[in-house]
């Protein structure tokens, strides 16, 4: 190596320094306040407890609002993969200049803000909404009607606010198969649907598993959507994190937050053990 | 393997991208069971040959058959052949195993059968051990030998070769000449190969087709087209050639006479015959030449480049440069400046049409 | 057209209407001269606008948001671009081990870094702008580390040897020499930054203050405790607005390939 280099130190220190106490130190702070005991007037009280876990654990409400945060989990995955692959298939063999233009349609909606798509979605489901409007003025329904505060709402919200991650992901991937794999497919025989079950669709599985685990984690952290569209009525365990927060019980919160993230490790695991990623380094 | 030979004919195949011409109307027989190369540099349209007998381009115009069969439209995957991609495209998610059973699953053959097929191509190409191993963890040439058997395994009526050795280095490249030959032979499958090393297709081929700028120049046996170019740019494309410019006195049953540096000597005629008087170009290999006291024409020595086994003498033929490739031990005594006599036998010299 | 073309446009034409129907709508309606959702609207006018640049908490917020941006995504530029220096010049451990954590915060999820950041901030007295900033930092570093760091990864090395060759120092052949080479890169990276830091929202809804809002947090108390009016859809369209422009501008001197092709 040459010995004339920017110092070591300078370029080390600041991200080092940012990460070490903007990133890593707060996590594991609110990973010990998760094992203290919840406190009327400080932030917690300094008594070693897992109370916070064992009290959601043992809790049925809990598992009625996990195993709701799971099933939604699922259907806004299947739906992100089932819509998102043929819309990245077709991105995948436009030619250039419209993959261009459909990626850039894709790219504007994931720089607006997430409140912003959730208001539209609000804006069209909700009591004064375009939805319940038209069918008023076609007179379908005699009274305002919403929409909103259920399952449907709060998954169509989720699904299409998240569907560019997958597609984007998944375009990127489909991009980097050579067009050589799917001639050989031809080549032995295999027709359109063969070539794409046998080849590209394994060939894809990179894509596939890092679209998929993208879209469960933001899914899972998706407050503001899900307060939106979901109000008082329907909430996922992330609602649970913030209203421990506005109730200034800290370690519950800390807790709740940590068992969200083992959720998602979970799903992400699920995910990697059914799409396999790993094979096509060909490592089985 | 039974023996299964089919041949593969154009009939005024053209093929345009846009207004590129990519290959000018072809009409070309393959025998069957012959290892043909399609050669040229690139751009020069055997890609696009060969992709058309695939079926990866459809012509824009003329047939193309498969043994007698008109598959012109047909879809790659319903035409019969096997095919080595440039880089090989094994399936990296597949073992090798995997890859070359895959051609006969696609031909629901059943799966005892696969098994013993896939295994007997395998050991075919000396890999037997091998199936459970991914592309990936094989080196180079073993990627080469399973892209073999993963293309033949299910007799194809053709092998098709895209540049199949160009992703090996010089010594590895060499080995699988001989034993791409050798497989072909045994097999005696009609296999065409596509390939930019003149020398890649003088080894393997029992016949060659010299391609550039979408036409077909000259087609015939290694040999032929190596000895008897019928156009400058082959003559220099295969190996290196002296060309030469001499006025035409005559035509005597098939050769041409023809008048060089103020002697008489005698060419091979080209297929379009020649009018007296014209000035003609004639190919003379190098190492056809010798150098001595007596001979046709005289010459001055102007340079040598020594190349260890040979050496290369430079040469003024009146006017004209020209080049001799000697066995180093017969340069010795040759000065720069010296005037010697050349000669080289009847066949040597090879009247040009263009 | 085969069955199955036909299925995939419908697919890609339902998909897009889905992604981009709701952003449509937010749009037209921030232009409506009436005063409820309905669609289409009455008539078009500015008037939420208006009454957008009256309200002065609304007006504040998208100031604050645009200052934090600016502010934020020159400050995760700066560190991401040391964070690229360090991982492609230095490899080892330390170094890959900078680049997946420089990464982490793209897909960690942000309500609980949000969270975490808090309870540090609370218990070390952390004033409510500049811990704001940090948390935006923060987030916003993987895109801007991301960026540097593909333009990095093409740049030759041998041009600051070169430099180094000819009597340039480390400071000098970098801002002389690789700077204006990887310029495109931090650019982009910038943008992405600036971007994202204008739409955050989950580590915002912590660590906003009494008089210290952004946008879409505003957007959100608004939409939760004042309800549905159309003053959201305007500062929405603003919000969206402020992204095109920027996108248009990058377009003119990044070129859109660079903002797609991540």
């Amino acid at each position: 190596m040459p010995s004339l280099r920017l110092s070591s130190l300078a370029l080390l220190a600041p991200p080092v320094l940012l990460l070490g106490v903007f990133f890593v130190m707060p996590l594991c702070y609110l990973l010990f306040v998760s094992f203290m005991t919840n406190s009327m007037g400080d932030l917690y009280e300094t008594v070693p407890t897992l109370a916070n876990y064992t009290e959601i654990v043992s809790d049925p409400f809990y598992h009625l609002i996990i195993e709701r945060t799971l099933l939604s989990t699922a259907v806004i995955l299947i739906a992100c993969f089932l819509i998102g692959y043929p819309v990245a298939l077709y991105a995948s063999r436009l030619e250039a200049r419209g993959r261009l233009l459909l990626l850039m349609a894709l790219m504007v909606p994931l720089m607006v803000s997430n409140v912003v798509r959730a208001y539209g979605w609000v804006a069209i489901l909700g009591r004064q909404g375009v939805v319940s409007g038209t069918l008023n003025t076609v007179g379908l329904v005699d009274r305002p009607m919403s929409f909103l505060y259920d399952f449907q709402a709060v998954t169509l919200g989720l699904l299409t606010i998240l569907l560019p991650f997958m597609v984007i992901t998944l375009t990127n991937s489909l991009m980097t198969i050579d067009e050589r794999y799917r001639e050989a497919a031809e080549a032995l025989g295999a027709g359109p649907w063969r070539t794409f079950l046998r080849v590209t669709l394994p060939m894809s599985s990179p894509g596939i598993a890092s679209g998929l685990m993208l879209v469960t984690f933001l899914t899972l952290s998706a407050y503001v959507t899900v307060a939106l569209l979901g109000g008082p009525r329907y909430k996922l365990l992330v609602s649970f994190v913030f209203d421990s927060v506005s109730s200034f019980r800290w370690p519950r919160a800390a807790a709740l937050s940590f068992v969200l993230l083992i959720l998602a490790l979970v799903v992400a695991a699920v995910i990697q053990i059914i799409v396999r990623p790993g094979r096509v380094k060909g490592r089985g | 393997m039974p023996e299964r030979a089919a041949d593969v004919r154009f009939e005024a195949t053209e093929k345009s991208f846009g207004p590129v011409h990519a290959l000018h109307p072809l009409s070309l027989t393959i025998e069957p069971g012959t290892l043909f190369a399609l050669l040229g540099p690139s751009g020069c349209g055997k890609t696009t040959t060969l992709r058309l007998v695939a079926g990866f381009e459809q012509p824009s115009a003329g047939q193309v058959f498969i043994a007698g069969k008109d598959v012109t439209g047909l879809p790659a995957y319903k035409r019969n052949f096997g095919m080595v991609f440039q880089s090989f495209a094994l399936f990296p998610h597949l073992t090798v195993g995997e890859n070359v059973a895959f051609g006969l699953q696609m031909r629901r053959v059943s799966r005892s059968e696969t098994a013993t097929r896939v295994q007997r191509a395998l050991d075919l190409v000396a890999l037997g051990r091998y199936a459970d191993r991914y592309p990936s963890e094989l080196s180079g040439g073993q990627q080469q030998r399973v892209a073999l058997a993963r293309a033949v395994v299910f007799e194809p009526d053709v092998l098709l070769l895209d540049e199949p050795l160009s992703a090996l280095d010089k010594m590895l490249r060499e080995q699988m000449q001989v034993e791409i030959r050798q497989l072909q032979q045994r097999l005696g499958m009609t296999t065409v190969f596509v390939t930019h090393d003149q020398e890649e297709a003088l080894t393997m081929a029992d016949r060659i087709a010299v391609m550039r700028d979408g036409r077909l120049l000259q087609a015939g046996a290694p040999r032929d087209i190596y000895e008897r170019p019928d156009s400058q740019f082959v003559a220099t494309f295969l190996g290196a050639s002296n060309i030469l410019t001499a006025t035409v006195e005559g035509i005597e049953d098939g050769t041409v006479v023809a008048a060089l540096a103020g002697q008489t000597v005698r060419a091979a005629a080209p297929p379009r015959q020649p009018e007296r008087g014209a000035e003609i170009a004639l190919a003379l290999r190098p190492e056809r030449i010798a150098i001595g006291e007596t001979g046709l024409v005289e010459a001055r020595v102007e340079d040598f480049i020594y190349r260890g086994a040979t050496v290369q003498v430079s040469l003024d033929l009146a006017g004209q440069p020209l080049n001799a490739t000697l066995p180093s031990d017969r340069a010795l005594g040759l000065k720069p400046g010296a005037q010697v006599r050349l000669s080289w036998p009847d066949d040597a010299l090879v009247a040009l049409s263009g | 057209m085969t069955f199955g073309g036909v299925l995939l446009r419908a697919i890609v034409v339902i998909a897009m209407g889905l992604i981009l129907g709701p952003i449509v709508i937010v749009l037209v309606l921030s232009f409506s001269s009436g005063n409820s959702l309905s669609f289409p609207p009455p008539g078009l006018s500015l008037q939420w606008f208006v009454e957008f640049f009256h309200a002065g908490q609304m007006r504040d917020a998208f100031l604050l948001s645009i200052g934090l941006a600016f502010a934020a995504a020159c400050g995760s530029t700066l560190v991401g671009l040391l964070t690229a220096l360090y991982t492609t010049r230095r490899r080892g451990i330390l170094g890959s081990v900078l680049q997946t954590l420089a990464m982490a915060p793209l897909v960690f999820p942000a309500l609980i870094l949000g969270l975490a950041l808090l309870l540090l901030y609370r218990t070390i007295n952390m004033p409510v702008l500049p811990g704001l900033f940090v948390a935006h930092v923060v987030v916003c570093l993987p895109y801007a580390f991301r960026a540097v760091l593909t333009s990095l990864q093409s740049f030759d090395t041998r041009y600051e040897e070169a430099a180094h060759s000819l009597g340039a120092g480390p400071v000098r052949a970098f801002m002389r020499v690789t700077l204006p080479i990887i310029w495109p890169g931090v650019l982009s990276g910038w943008l992405f930054a600036f971007v994202v830091s204008f739409g955050e929202l989950n580590t915002a809804l912590f660590l906003t203050g009494p008089g210290v809002t952004t946008l879409p947090i505003e957007i959100f108390s608004y939409l939760q405790f004042q309800g549905n009016q159309l003053v959201v859809a305007a500062a929405s369209a603003l919000q969206v607005g402020v992204i095109l422009l920027l996108l248009l501008a990058a377009e003119r001197v990044i070129g859109a390939r660079r903002i797609v092709s991540r």
